[in-house]
């Protein structure tokens, strides 16, 4: 390439043409702005989301297991319907089936808590 | 046994490009299908998991990247002002990396796949693929080495280097991840080639074939050398470090995340130039747009490329990125710069390069009109579906809406897609028709001429 940009001399490259423009303007600004924010970022910003380490209590966390698992089956027709469980089996034959399963139904109880699975318990009572 | 026809490399590999892109398109088309009827072909070779493997490696790596060959084999020469190398080892070249996709194919029906995003070849299909890469790259640097051009035309700037960054990320995506510790690092290996895929071949094969064929539909002069200088050493620099935004908020190590986020902006350096690039050389030029649609496909490709270029930047950001991740929204960015950008600017390049292997014009202009409404229009109907489905998804995924309720809600979007889907599937029959119908033509003029030739003589 030809050597000083200020002569607006074309180049012939392979026959295509090619002119020495200059920058514009904005998007040399656009350049300046991308290039601060960059440092600025690497130096003061921690890079992902900050997550509270402890998650406020949820008032309704039964509820929110029931129907985010339970009813992936039991409201598809997948399942029997749940509606007055509690009428029908005792306490701790519902626990006992959330825990280790029973026929087509998978254990689950090793993704939650003792805790989470006595407020299952406690919304399925109500659960008509 | 392999022809060396002049510009037959070129030739061949457009023609497989666009069977391919039929069949990927059709394991697209399933895979959208699918959403909306489950039980639709539901055998072991056909599982939604098979098809849309399937769907992906052959649209990029069969149809995007064959029909990238194809202008490279007539562009470089071209550029370089010299015949291809070895037409010969071009067409054998084209033949094994054909057997290579099949088997690739047939793979991931079977269910083998290395579970990495656009890396999801089995290792002996990888192996194979790199060969022939190499061939093709072999065969056309040794192209430019015999160039009696002096000066390089920034559109081989663009083709050299993607031929060596191509095999670059293939190697580190798709080999040390099974010799390291599993877990986040293969993570990271895998989006370092699931990003540099996209950034540093289709991306800068695609910006090359613009830099091309923009003076030449144009007839008028490249704007800034200065511009596609920045533009050119911007995304040699910056691109390669894209991956980890594909992790963000996942357990990655904060600077790791940073080193991510930070290069996915600064693109926006890169890119904006190249685009004042562009449409400074288009400046008085767009009314041409109206009757050349090969220029009217490359100006909708840098639109394209200009919005996805503008989602992706802000995608990488950790706030942004915690509402659209997972999400419906991803799939319609990820199909705007393969087929909206850069496809897009590869059926500008068949239809220009075409006509001047086969001696004549494109078949029916009408055709050429329809593959370029159907496609666009279908696109967008496509991909506005899916960003609306993806916020929507995003933020009851937030307000901790049961799941099984944020699928439900998807059913009008996903049909939506299927619908754009059908229509970005339907155009590509314009292209494949009106392809076979002129290479024909072709053939039977030259058999008319030569027997006129003949009888007058």
């Amino acid at each position: 390439m030809k050597k000083g940009h200020e002569h607006k001399e074309a180049d012939i490259v392979s026959d295509i043409k090619v002119e020495h423009n200059r920058v514009p303007k904005l998007l040399v600004a656009v350049f300046y702005v991308v290039a601060i924010w960059a440092i600025g970022y690497a130096i003061f910003m921690p890079g992902k989301l900050a997550v509270e380490p402890a998650a406020a209590p949820q008032e309704n966390k039964g509820e929110l297991i029931f129907e985010g698992t339970c009813l992936s089956c039991h409201a598809t027709g997948a399942a029997p319907d749940l509606s007055g469980v509690a009428e029908r089996m005792t306490e701790e034959d519902i626990k006992n089936v959330i825990k280790n399963g029973r026929n087509t139904m998978p254990a689950i109880g090793h993704i939650y808590t003792e805790k989470e699975i006595d407020l299952v318990y406690e919304y399925l009572k109500d659960y008509r | 046994m392999f022809t060396d026809e002049k510009w037959s490399s070129s030739k061949n590999w457009f023609i497989a490009a666009v069977f391919w892109i039929i069949v990927g398109m059709t394991m697209g088309l399933l895979t959208a299908t699918k959403q909306i009827w489950p039980e639709l072909l539901n055998n072991r070779w056909f599982t939604y998991g098979h098809v849309r493997s399937a769907h992906v490696m052959l649209v990029i790596y069969a149809w995007l990247s064959m029909a990238y060959v194809g202008s490279m084999f007539y562009m470089i020469p071209k550029l370089a002002k010299t015949k291809v190398y070895s037409e010969k080892l071009g067409n054998f070249s084209l033949v094994f990396y054909n057997i290579v996709i099949l088997e690739g194919f047939f793979a991931l029906l079977l269910g083998q796949t290395e579970v990495i995003e656009y890396g999801e070849f089995p290792l002996w299909v990888d192996v194979q693929l790199l060969i022939a890469i190499g061939l093709v790259g072999y065969n056309l640097f040794k192209t430019v080495g015999q160039r009696t051009e002096k000066m390089l035309y920034v559109s081989l700037w663009y083709f050299l280097g993607s031929l060596l960054w191509l095999p670059l990320t293939w190697i580190v995506g798709n080999f040390p991840a099974r010799w390291i510790p599993s877990g986040v690092q293969q993570g990271l290996m895998g989006w370092f080639l699931g990003h540099n895929a996209i950034g540093l071949w289709m991306t800068t094969v695609g910006v090359g074939q613009i830099y091309y064929l923009l003076p030449k539909l144009t007839g008028r002069p490249l704007y800034s050398h200065q511009l596609s200088m920045i533009g050119f050493w911007a995304i040699a620099t910056f691109y390669v470090w894209n991956g980890p935004h594909h992790l963000m908020n996942g357990p990655i190590p904060g600077w790791i995340s940073k080193a991510g986020v930070i290069p996915s902006i600064v693109l926006l350096i890169p890119v904006w130039a190249v685009l004042a690039n562009f449409w400074g050389t288009m400046k008085g030029s767009w009314a041409q747009t109206r009757t050349s649609v090969p220029l009217r496909f490359t100006m909708a490709g840098t639109i394209f490329y200009l919005f996805a270029c503008l989602q992706g930047p802000l995608q990488a950001l950790p706030s942004v990125s915690s509402v659209i991740k997972f999400t419906h929204w991803t799939v319609g960015h990820a199909h705007m710069g393969p087929f909206g950008a850069f496809s897009f600017t590869s059926f500008a390049a068949i239809y220009y390069i075409l006509p001047k292997i086969v001696g004549r014009e494109m078949f029916s202009k009408r055709a050429m009109e329809a593959h370029f409404w159907f496609s666009t229009v279908g696109f967008l109907v496509f991909a506005f579906s899916l960003w609306i489905a993806g916020i929507v998804q995003g933020f009851a995924w937030i307000e901790g809406v049961p799941f099984l309720q944020t699928v439900l809600m998807m059913e009008p979007y996903v049909q939506g897609r299927a619908i754009g889907g059908t229509m970005m599937y339907v155009a590509q029959f314009f292209l494949a028709w009106n392809m076979y119908k002129t290479i024909k033509m072709a053939k039977i003029e030259k058999k008319q001429q030569a027997q006129q030739q003949a009888a007058t003589a």
